[in-house]
């Protein structure tokens, strides 16, 4: 394992983004917790191969689940408001990690660039449940995810 | 229709949500364009290392919205979608640059960060053309959308118009045949009404000289005669009943077609009932030479509850069929009692040609008679044995015949009927007995509202050979007044039709002065409205016109409480 994740490290380097860089904010009520790639790594991993819709080809994406960070930080509020790169925002109720919702960090074992939707992609496992292929979770698979806010609804 | 519209629908919606979504991506493909164009200028202002960072990140994300909208094209192909082909060549010019760019953007210094402004404002005027293209053909596919949608809807309307035509059509049509029912309706009872007023009427025209007839028959038959006399008399007398059977024959069939009479059960005595009926058939019996016999189980309980009247004319009738059948020999009646089903048993064995089993079948339907190639003529209507069988069913019985077993050197046939009997307790009186030994009806006085001097005569003759005293009213004025005048009248028998004022309002009339005195109507009617008319009336008894002796005093006794 720490092997790998030392290549991944290398890996992410050479796209230019440092390892301890935050990549991931969470604001939850008064706390401000950043997160690096490295953090994110450190988290139990899970894995779900797929064809979405915005990627013609099978993929098997190393992710996070969301359920892992909720317990981590206690999260209690109802709703999630996932914000981008690009400022674009969204809210994910927060039962949708019991739908095995995980924030993607790696495409077939390597780090995805911002132009490929990274680095960090909410997706759900498509594929492995017909309820999800429908828009409104589309819409929640928010790519190059930078921020993670509490939200009331 | 409605399947070729959400066809259309489908399609439009796919072309709407990928025409909105293309507008959508070109739209962020500008904005990050312009964002990109800031970055660079905030660097040349400040040329710091996070700076930098910040193109870098702008850089990337312009780049992937360019993949963004390249891809989609690869990934989304449905039929008849309408590809931007100004939007994806403009996209590919973007994506060219930064890939030629690439090198420059992450070493980036002022000066490389002014060359790719100005290189980006080139592209920018042609991205800007493309999104305003984008954002005409979303509002086209609305605009196609709604036209759709208007012209279904117009569609829709225009069936729903026809069909509210159409269902107005069938409820002016439906309404119509109501209309028509109803009339149908109307003719239909006012003709059953029509029969049922002839008949009442028939039956009182025929029935009142009838009873007149009888009356004074009767009255003769207590005279001394001598025998040639005598003899006609006889024949007046059968002749008369027959007249009689017939027409109650005819009246009494149309009746139970209509529905008729309900059974009236009385405790009846067989054994001197049956013998009673048989008494006149004995004539018929002796004109042709054949013995009539009759035998009554002891099984058979003494007292009976039936219908007497009907009862008699049934038996009546089988038996006299069975002697018009009959040449010589024999006619048997058996009554028998079958005490497990409750039921009494009868019948009437001849020694007659017998029937064809074909013919009996045919025999008790309406106005047929055996087949005639018997070479057999009897009188009838053909009437007696179907309005036996009416009455048996009535009775919750059933009737049927066979032939004798004609290997045997004897043929005949056997009519029988069986019905469903309950016992009754025994009677305190017999009226019949009575009559010869003592003058029931002594000292009871008795008013009588009858305006036919020959029926007057009758009663009269009838009420006084029974010790009673008799006061003679000829309308409902007189009666009414002879009331009044206090003559403490025991009962008053009312002719229901008589001048100046009627029975029925002679007896109102009565009733409001004295609520308990007995009213015995006297009428030739014998239907149902008529005896609720005369119950209404205030009238407490029934008598039918032609009258019976013993039947009248049977009434009257009863009326009057008298007990023996």
């Amino acid at each position: 394992m720490r092997q790998i994740t030392s290549i991944v490290l290398l890996l992410f380097c050479s796209f230019a983004l440092a390892a301890d860089k935050t990549i991931l904010t969470l604001k939850l009520g008064d706390r401000v917790i950043n997160l690096s790639y490295q953090d994110i790594l450190e988290f139990t991993p899970v894995e779900h191969t797929m064809k979405n819709v915005w990627v013609n080809k099978t993929v098997t994406y190393t992710g996070v689940k969301l359920s892992t960070i909720i317990q981590k930080y206690n999260i209690t509020s109802e709703w999630l408001k996932m914000t981008a790169i690009n400022d674009y925002s969204i809210k994910v109720p927060i039962i949708d990690a019991k739908k095995g919702a995980f924030i993607a960090y790696l495409a077939n074992s390597k780090p995805m660039k911002i132009r490929d939707k990274g680095p960090l992609w909410i997706l759900y496992p498509f594929g492995e449940n017909e309820e999800l292929e429908i828009d409104t979770y589309h819409n929640r698979s928010i790519w190059q995810l930078k921020l993670i806010e509490e939200s009331g609804g | 229709m409605v399947a070729i519209h959400s066809v259309r629908q489908h399609v439009i919606e796919i072309k709407e949500s990928f025409v909105t979504e293309r507008w959508w991506a070109a739209n962020q493909l500008e904005k990050e364009m312009l964002r990109l164009q800031n970055s660079l200028s905030y660097f040349i202002l400040q040329p710091t290392d996070n700076n930098v960072d910040k193109v870098i990140i702008r850089f990337e994300v312009l780049w992937s919205r360019a993949n963004i909208i390249l891809e989609g094209v690869n990934s989304r192909t449905t039929e008849a979608i309408e590809i931007n082909h100004l939007l994806i060549s403009t996209t590919k010019k973007i994506k060219q640059f930064l890939a030629q760019q690439e090198d420059s953007f992450y070493g980036l210094n002022q000066d490389k960060a002014s060359v790719l402004i100005q290189d980006l404002s080139l592209l920018s005027p042609k991205i800007a053309s493309n999104v305003q293209n984008q954002f005409h053909m979303m509002t086209n596919i609305e605009r196609l959308e709604r036209e759709d949608l208007q012209r279904f809807f117009f569609q829709v309307i225009i069936l729903l118009v026809a069909i509210s035509i159409l269902a107005m059509g069938y409820t002016i049509i439906f309404l119509n045949e109501l209309k028509r029912n109803k009339r149908l309706v109307i003719l239909a009872q006012q003709s059953t009404q029509a029969k049922s007023t002839f008949l009442a009427k028939v039956s009182h025209e025929i029935r009142t000289p009838l009873n007149c007839i009888l009356g004074v028959i009767q009255i003769f038959e207590q005279r001394n005669f001598d025998d040639e006399t005598r003899n006609y008399l006889n024949d007046v007398h059968y002749s008369s009943r027959m007249l009689l059977a017939s027409i109650n024959d005819l009246l009494d069939f149309t009746k139970l077609e209509y529905g008729g009479d309900k059974l009236k059960f009385t405790p009846v005595t067989m054994n001197q009932l049956l013998p009673e009926i048989l008494g006149p058939l004995a004539h018929l019996a002796k004109a042709k030479s054949i013995t009539l016999e009759h035998a009554i189980n002891p099984a058979v309980p003494n007292i009976i509850l039936l219908d007497q009247q009907r009862i008699s004319q049934v038996i009546t009738n089988l038996v006299s069929n069975a002697i018009k059948f009959t040449e010589s020999g024999k006619v048997k009646v058996e009554l028998n009692f079958k005490p497990q089903q409750g039921r009494l048993s009868f019948k009437c064995i001849d020694s007659g040609i017998g029937i064809a089993p074909n013919d009996a079948k045919k025999i008790f339907i309406p106005f047929q008679q055996a087949d005639n190639s018997t070479t057999r003529e009897f009188s009838g209507t053909g009437l007696g044995l179907t309005i036996s069988k009416q009455l048996i069913e009535k009775m919750s019985g059933e009737i049927g015949l066979y032939a004798l077993d004609q290997n045997k050197s004897e043929t005949g046939s056997c009519f029988w009927f069986e019905i469903p009997v309950d016992e009754a307790p025994q009677l305190a009186i017999d009226p019949e007995t009575l009559q010869q030994k003592y003058l029931p009806l002594q000292g009871c006085n008795i008013l009588v509202a009858e305006d036919n001097p020959l029926n007057q005569k009758i009663i009269t003759v009838f009420l006084e050979q029974a010790g009673a005293t008799v006061t003679l009213a000829a309308d409902g004025v007189i009666v009414v007044s002879l009331f009044k005048a206090g003559f403490n009248f025991e009962l008053i028998l009312m002719d229901c039709q008589m001048p100046n004022m009627d029975g029925y309002q002679a007896s109102r009339e009565i009733r409001k002065i004295d609520a308990s005195i007995p009213i015995l109507a006297v009428t030739a009617h014998s239907f149902e409205e008529e005896k609720i008319k005369c119950f209404e009336a205030g009238m407490t008894g029934f008598i039918t016109k032609p009258l019976n002796k013993a039947l009248l005093y049977k009434t009257i006794l009863e009326a009057t409480d008298r007990t023996f």
